[in-house]
């Protein structure tokens, strides 16, 4: 399991969930402008794409996409949470991952 | 008739939801736990140690069988690895050619005197057979798992603002709104996840199912192999057996370099010129079943034969690769707790459906008796969802408190389980709904919080020695226990009723909706 491919799927699930309204509003206190809305789609995507990439190579082309998915929905409820208890908190898993990554 | 195909999609995704998802919600329990049976089966049976390599087991096994099973037709060898402690081996009696003789061994072939338990196999066989009899357990988990395929698809189409709730949870609302938003999202964001399982589920048993297809699409039977051609076999018909010990020189010599060595051997026609001896090695980074290295010797020569082609056509491919994925088996101890997490996603996903019903009703029950229907519902909920939890942590205990030495220790544990389970179907008919959750999940929290003293008091010296050798099957079950009894006490505290009001979130305006329907 690579923590790498967990910490980009995050940060694409970030992006992604901070390019819908409902959810820019609830940490940001802002509407969100049109081009940030698909700067932060786009930029979301990319990472997810990313994760997918990370995992593979790390598990190989069989194993990969499956972890891949799992990775993406443990991140998914992690936000999740996150955002409906601590909004402000959202950087912690990132920093959590990073340095998990990087021992 | 529903007006709208999304309205009637939602009247099925209600009734395949509730109907079966009593039995979903055991099959989701007991199917997340088998992620971790070897595991759990370790922690139930605490005298084994691991120590030496496989084909240091492998060579004791082979001497031991020799001695016990020496005139036995087939032996079977399970080898221990990272996750099993011990050797199981398994041979066939010639007189009673339909059992197999048991024994578990340690690294120097002596048997073991580990208590007698199902381990986790319990669970294994338990959330695809339910402890009913052949075949009926396997159909009605087929029809469940069915069911659940059905809710996934209705769901779907169901949910109305499906990428909008994305990461939509809105905890504290009154009523039925933050039970949705929570059913909601871990349906969408493991949504993968379940197709997978539960297609994979109905897959696995296709030939139960609906066995016409092998019946008209006959796949390529794999050709028969290099058979062992032997000299012919003496006066009494027994053919004596090639020693196994320069075949396992051979396969160290194959595999024994990169560490995945053999996981299993077994000894087919034992006596006769056609015996095959087959080592398998253990898997790799392979989703599929089908995917597995072997070596083949002849039998009663010691000679190495050429390996089986792989059997089949596309149809055998694809069961084994679904099988391969249901089972998980290629998963590391991370991906395999990312699994674990989708699964109790997965029974907390039928639990809120399943409780949601009942909410959402409430309000109508006015008299002051529940209906018969909406109360069957209410203390089925009860007895699954706070019942076999607390069943568990009492098959537990029981694996900890009952005497080594009884007779049918395993389906004694087994038994105990049961009869928990019955008492948390009997226990919501004598008390009030509210009152019956709180004590049941309050009952199954104190049982799995004082496990691990209970661990601690009766096998102390495992868990000692167990902290010692860094056994983290061990040390992680307790400290599993300890947090499914902090799930289930979470639970009981918020199991005041309904909609208990809180006082900094509710609006007034809903204040005697909350009043009223926790009455």
């Amino acid at each position: 399991m690579n923590a790498f491919a967990a910490w980009l799927a995050y940060s694409g699930l970030v992006a992604l969930a901070f390019g819908m309204s409902r959810h820019h509003r609830a940490v940001f206190q802002s509407e969100l402008p049109a081009r940030r809305r698909a700067a932060l789609r786009l930029t979301g995507w990319t990472l997810l794409t990313g994760s997918f990439v990370a995992a593979c190579l790390s598990h190989g082309a069989e194993i990969g996409p499956v972890a891949w998915f799992a990775t993406v929905a443990a991140a998914g409820l992690a936000l999740t949470l996150c955002l409906a208890y601590r909004p402000r908190f959202w950087p912690l898993p990132l920093a959590g991952l990073a340095l998990l990554a990087l021992l | 008739m529903n007006p709208t195909f999304r309205q009637s999609m939602t009247w099925l995704h209600t009734w395949a939801g509730l109907l079966l998802g009593w039995v979903s919600f055991a099959i989701f329990l007991t199917g997340t736990a088998t992620y971790f049976r070897w595991e759990i089966t370790r922690w139930m049976q605490p005298e084994l140690h691991r120590s030496g390599t496989t084909l240091d087991a492998a060579r004791a096994a082979a001497a031991r069988l020799e001695t016990v099973a020496a005139r036995s037709p087939q032996w079977f060898v399970d080898l221990p690895d990272a996750r099993t402690p011990a050797t199981n081996t398994f041979w066939r009696q010639p007189e009673a050619p339909r059992r197999f003789e048991h024994e578990t061994l340690d690294i120097t072939g002596a048997t073991v005197a580990a208590r007698d338990t199902r381990g986790g196999e319990f669970f294994y066989r338990f959330h695809f057979q339910l402890q009913l009899p052949h075949p009926w357990g396997r159909y009605l988990a087929g029809v469940a798992a069915l069911a659940m395929f059905v809710a996934l698809i209705s769901g779907v189409v169901a949910h109305r603002q499906f990428f909008a709730d994305f990461f939509t949870f809105r905890p504290g609302r009154p009523g039925l709104r933050s039970w949705l938003d929570f059913h909601n999202v871990t349906a969408v964001l493991a949504l993968p996840f379940y197709v997978m399982i539960t297609y994979s589920a109905l897959v696995i048993f296709i030939a139960l199912y609906m066995p016409w297809g092998r019946q008209v699409l006959a796949e390529p039977r794999a050709p028969a192999g290099e058979r062992a051609t032997a000299p012919a076999a003496g006066p009494a018909g027994w053919v004596a057996p090639a020693p196994l010990a320069p075949m396992l020189d051979v396969v160290e010599r194959a595999w024994g370099a990169d560490g995945r060595t053999v996981k299993r051997f077994d000894a087919a026609d034992r006596g006769t010129a056609k015996s095959v001896v087959t080592f398998t090695r253990d898997r790799g980074p392979h989703v599929s079943l089908g995917a597995r290295e072997t070596l083949r010797f002849n039998g009663a020569t010691g000679a190495p034969l050429d390996p089986l082609p792989p059997a089949g056509g596309v149809g055998t491919a694809a069961h084994n690769l679904l099988y391969g994925l249901h089972l998980a088996h290629f998963a590391g101890p991370a991906l395999r707790g990312l699994f674990f997490l989708l699964g109790l996603m997965g029974t907390a996903l039928v639990g809120t459906g399943l409780v949601m019903w009942t909410i959402k009703r409430r309000p109508q029950q006015t008299g002051p008796r529940l209906t018969f229907g909406h109360g069957l519902v209410e203390r089925l909920n009860i007895t699954t969802i706070a019942g076999l939890p607390l069943a568990c942590a009492v098959l537990f205990w029981a694996n900890r408190l009952l005497p080594v030495t009884l007779a049918e220790r395993g389906d004694w544990e087994v038994y105990c389980f049961l009869y928990a389970w019955g008492a948390a179907l009997l226990h919501p008919l004598a008390r009030p709904i509210a009152a019956a959750w709180r004590e049941q999940l309050w009952a199954g929290a104190a049982l799995f919080l004082t496990l691990p003293a209970l661990d601690a008091l009766t096998a102390g010296e495992h868990l000692r020695a167990a902290l010692l050798q860094r056994n983290w099957a061990h040390l992680g079950f307790d400290a599993a226990m300890l947090g499914c009894g902090l799930i289930l006490a979470t639970a009981a505290r918020r199991a005041g009723g309904p909609a208990a009001p809180r006082p900094a979130t509710v609006p007034a305006a809903s204040a005697p909706t909350a009043k009223e329907v926790a009455a």
